[in-house]
């Protein structure tokens, strides 16, 4: 064994660290932040990742990657994690649809796509959620109709990001209604500029995020947009999502938002005016978290060296847990102030305990709710039966 | 022991509960928190018109009477349809300070004031400090027949809106003062905060603020524990509203997962589903029965420190652990501003950092038993 990261990976770690240093504008807080300069700002970035190598490293050379080593993947992982993600919605691109593209695509499809997104000017979105299917993404309702020249999609999807950016989106719909719910399912790459397409704001609890609802009415596709063979779109989206959950660096950020806490509660004074870091209930939590988010670093690169569904489950079950347990820790030290929104000159800690807090909340259900990572843990690696 | 209400009480929630069930809805709510004030003004002045504001102000001063537990019981009325208004703050806490202090006629009025409807805003937490508990920093000088305010109080609740503030400052001597500002006097500034709650708090700024002599309420020691005696009782009325806050998320979440369905069947027939929602009931029962113990123990006039500090403790927790049990039953789903869950999470959230941290809370009740 060997817990070190190779010094390969350290020497491209501080190198990219000192990329992010210069081009991270200090207003850029992370991928949720609800702000018209963001867009942009991604999508520059992400061209500069590009024109240095930086942005599909992770990918096979012969599809403009680089062809670089797991180790490699996860220290740019990592880092873009812990300073917002600041690749915006291409994190998507990067991490699972573009392998989703060179695992199931034809030529012509890895051809018209892939090189767009190494060069990071493509923005992709992905809508596979529906009203009626979240956790049981089988009982996906919206139709792909076959008709003759092509297919003709209906439905509605929820829970998109960036669909209001996205140039292109990969989505499932239904081609089949006989048999078995996840029978019948195909998956589509689909121009967002399609006819039929109607794209409409989800408002938040943390207000006007850049989350959308799509309906598609009687918008037709042509047989190209068909990625993967027909009605075995269920198979294609499981390799998928294995890869969606690999890719978030929950532990970057909660790394950053400990070391802020560690910061403040050497400074804030309780009521009788001692240190907080000097009270047993803030140092045993912090040493909690921390402890469990070294955890949390360790299944990232475990599974990130060889991904497998049980361990996938495993990690976005602690990340679920240690983001909502650090937020409301903040909120526990920042006291009546953490309530404040990171644009009152009152608030504390940098971005503000509320929104630490706020934006924990969709980890927990995001990319498979924990109660579902732990049936899959329960029955694949434990072989405990399946209920009704 | 006896666990029924009385007929009487029986009678103040039935009041309670037809006002806002018929005229406060969660679009309300959402209006209420985009409002100038912050707060339902109709409902604030139904509420007067029933007595809300002098829930528990004396019968001399127009109030409904001291009891405690009648206003536990009207308040988780009002927790229960999430009207955010100056009652736990103003007609609680204010009054309950008020109430400590030894009589006066600045004293005697103020009170008249709150149970006739004015909002008196608590203005005790300074810039520097963390919360209501610490000790007083605001300066305030002599000056012949007034004295002189210089500084800046925070997360002031209400305050936009309030006819009076109730400040907490500090003599050059050292004592404790608590005197009523009118909010439109010279060299007061408010400034609204931005928070994320949907409760309504600004910052205010002493700027050489005179205040006649006659409205110092009280000062030294007697200050202090007047103080103390009136954040104990906020506290405890706190706890009796979140537990309305937390009934509401109960609520919202056992219909969402009896109707939503997952892989052929509601969601909330999963036992990951039904006991998270199980335990919301658990909480609520508990956190409930603790209140109205604590409240008929000070009716009673038995000392409920340690009930009052360490019910709101656990209050703190239980209700944030129900709170983020309903948002993870919910899915994505909890997480839309359409979705009402949201609305009450974000006031418990509030409970949770006000009128007594789970730490100092607990605390001040391990002191309380001698420890």
């Amino acid at each position: 064994m060997n817990f070190e990261y190779p010094a390969e990976a350290e020497a491209f770690r501080a190198e990219l660290r000192a990329f992010m240093k210069q081009e991270i504008p200090s207003w850029w807080t992370n991928i949720l932040q609800d702000d018209e300069r963001s867009y942009p700002f991604n999508h520059e970035f992400c061209r500069k990742l590009a024109a240095k190598g930086w942005l599909t490293m992770a990918w096979p050379k012969e599809y403009g990657g680089g062809g670089a080593d797991v180790w490699i993947q996860n220290v740019l992982r990592e880092e873009m994690w812990s300073m917002g993600e600041p690749r915006g919605q291409q994190y998507m691109n990067l991490n699972f649809i573009g392998p989703a593209i060179m695992m199931f695509g034809t030529d012509a499809q890895k051809e018209k796509y892939l090189p767009s997104m190494a060069s990071g000017d493509a923005i992709w979105c992905q809508a596979f959620t529906e009203p009626q299917a979240g956790s049981d993404l089988a009982n996906l309702a919206m139709s792909a109709e076959d008709t003759g020249n092509g297919f003709k999609l209906n439905g509605r999807k929820t829970w998109v990001s960036y669909a209001r950016a996205a140039d292109n989106c990969i989505l499932l719909a239904r081609t089949n209604s006989d048999g078995a719910k996840h029978e019948g399912i195909s998956m589509f790459v689909v121009d967002m500029k399609t006819p039929g397409i109607i794209i409409k704001d989800t408002p938040t609890m943390a207000g006007q995020s850049k989350v959308q609802e799509l309906v598609f009415d009687n918008a037709e596709v042509p047989y190209e947009a068909l990625l993967g063979p027909k009605d075995e779109g269920w198979s294609v989206a499981m390799k998928t999502l294995e890869r969606e959950r690999v890719g978030l660096g929950y532990s970057g950020r909660v790394q950053i938002q400990l070391d802020q806490l560690l910061d403040y509660v050497k400074d804030a004074k309780d009521s009788n005016g001692r240190p907080l870091a000097e009270r047993a209930d803030v140092r045993t939590k912090i040493m909690r978290l921390r402890a469990l988010n070294r955890g949390l670093r360790l299944m990232m690169n475990k599974v990130a060296s060889n991904p497998t569904l049980v361990d996938a489950g495993i990690f976005k079950v602690l990340a679920g847990d240690i983001t909502i347990a650090t937020g409301e820790l903040a909120m526990e030290v920042a006291g009546q102030r953490g309530l404040l929104l990171e644009d009152d000159p009152m608030g504390t800690l940098g971005d503000g305990a509320y929104k630490w807090w706020v934006y924990a909340l969709p980890v927990q259900v995001a990319a498979g709710p924990s109660e579902i990572q732990r049936n899959i843990i329960a029955q694949r690696e434990l072989g405990l039966p399946r209920g009704k | 022991m006896d666990f029924n209400l009385s007929d009487k009480q029986v009678e103040l929630q039935s009041a309670v509960r037809d006002l806002f069930s018929h005229r406060f809805t969660t679009d309300n709510m959402r209006d209420a928190e985009q409002s100038a004030d912050g707060f339902a003004r109709d409902m604030w002045e139904a509420s007067v018109g029933l007595g809300l504001s002098g829930m528990i102000i004396a019968d001399e001063f127009g109030g409904r009477g001291t009891a405690l537990l009648d206003a536990c019981v009207l308040l988780e009325e009002v927790g229960r349809v999430g009207a955010t208004l100056p009652l736990v703050t103003g007609a609680g806490l204010s009054a309950a300070i008020l109430q400590a202090a030894p009589a006066g006629t600045h004293r005697d009025r103020c009170l008249s004031d709150i149970a006739a409807g004015k909002i008196m805003a608590p203005a005790l937490i300074d810039a520097e400090a963390r919360n209501e508990w610490d000790s007083v920093q605001l300066p305030l000088t002599d000056d012949g027949d007034e004295v002189v305010l210089s500084g800046k109080k925070v997360m002031v609740p209400f305050a936009t809106s309030a006819d009076e503030l109730l400040v907490s400052a500090v003599s050059p001597t050292g004592d404790t003062t608590i005197c009523v500002v009118d909010p439109s006097a010279g060299g007061v500034t408010l400034t609204p905060h931005h928070s994320g709650t949907g409760v309504p708090v600004a910052s205010v700024e002493f700027d050489a603020v005179r205040v006649a002599k006659d409205r110092v309420i009280v000062q030294g020691q007697d200050a202090l524990a007047a103080l103390h005696k009136g954040l104990h009782i906020g506290s405890l009325l706190a706890t009796a509203e979140a537990v309305g806050l937390s009934e509401a998320i109960k609520a919202i979440t056992t219909q969402y997962v009896a109707k939503r369905e997952a892989f052929g069947q509601p969601i909330g027939a999963f036992q990951a589903v039904a006991h998270p929602c199980a335990d919301m009931h658990i909480n609520a029962e508990t956190i409930r029965l603790l209140t109205y113990q604590a409240a008929w123990m000070v009716d009673n006039d038995k000392d409920a420190t340690e009930e009052i500090a360490s019910t709101k403790a656990l209050a703190n927790e239980l209700f944030e652990r129900a709170a983020n049990d309903a948002f993870c039953v919910h899915g994505a789903e909890g997480f839309a501003e359409a979705c009402d869950l949201q609305l009450f999470m974000r006031r418990v959230r509030s409970f949770c950092q006000t009128m007594g941290e789970t730490h100092e809370s607990l605390e001040r009740a391990a002191q309380s038993i001698g420890l």
